[in-house]
């Protein structure tokens, strides 16, 4: 059966560590503050704004400012194309990690059967 | 393909920080195990009170007024206990998780299907009554089931 979806690809916006966290974390919820990200991934404010500002540039996250009552707060949602991406990264590391331990699991049996073969 | 090098342990380990970053939005911890019979127990009793007073004559007035007293106190309790028990702060959360979204679907609608079926017969006493006989059991189950998803995750 063939597909019209595109092979997963290994994202560089997404796989640097931070950014990783930011789009895992708002992959796990509907919307989230600013603040309750940072609090999460333990970054600064300036460094938040920088990612952010990178996943919002590859239409990846959704920045709404808003105010509750006088304070200002910011609001990250993750897009469509942002879930879709988290996705294909996320079955591009499965990938890598599973094909790392079918190929140790080749090498261990390889080297058993070498083994007997000498002992016999 | 875009070129990369990352290697088998650098994917194990981004693989396990993005579980957990999406785990920590969830929820940190299981709903309490008392928590789905109480939401369903007092939504059902809420719309079930609402129900029974319609039933009662105009004359009965002081009792339709308590019945309607202790509705709304229900129905307050059951809002207020989702507020406490399930609000993050900064945090919207996503659909429960580990349940169907059809069934979620079916879940919502049928207290309403069941309500619109009996108001034909009994009016507003009969839509309160289907609400309350479908929509307690479909609060403690979707609670049940997020909360056993969450405690097997």
């Amino acid at each position: 059966m063939t597909t019209d979806r595109p092979a997963p690809v290994f994202n560089e916006v997404i796989h640097q560590p931070t950014r990783l966290a930011v789009v895992a974390f708002l992959s796990g919820c509907t919307d989230a503050e600013f603040r309750a990200v940072r609090e999460h991934c333990g970054v600064s404010e300036s460094a938040l704004s920088k990612v952010v500002s990178t996943l919002e540039a590859a239409s990846y996250v959704k920045v709404r400012r808003g105010f509750v009552g006088k304070r200002p707060r910011t609001w990250l949602r993750l897009t469509p194309q942002g879930r879709a991406a988290l996705t294909d990264h996320l079955a591009v590391l499965q990938r890598i990690a599973s094909e790392a331990s079918a190929l140790g699991a080749a090498l261990e049996q390889q080297e058993q059967e070498q083994e007997h073969a000498e002992q016999g | 393909m875009a070129s990369h090098s990352t290697d088998a342990a650098d994917a194990r380990a981004a693989l396990r920080a993005a579980q957990l970053a999406a785990a920590a939005a969830r929820r940190p911890n299981p709903l309490p195990g008392w928590y789905p019979a109480a939401s369903g127990g007092l939504f059902g009793l809420g719309f079930a009170l609402l129900g029974v007073q319609c039933l009662l004559p105009g004359s009965r007035w002081l009792l339709v007024a308590a019945l309607q007293l202790a509705a709304a106190l229900a129905l307050i309790s059951h809002l207020l206990l989702a507020r406490r028990v399930e609000q993050r702060p900064g945090i919207i959360p996503a659909l429960p998780s580990g349940v169907d979204s059809r069934r979620l679907t079916a879940a919502y609608l049928a207290p309403l299907l069941l309500g619109g079926a009996l108001a034909p017969f009994l009016g507003w006493s009969g839509f309160f009554l289907g609400l309350a006989a479908a929509g307690a059991p479909a609060h403690w189950l979707l609670l049940r089931r997020q909360r056993d998803q969450a405690g097997a995750a």
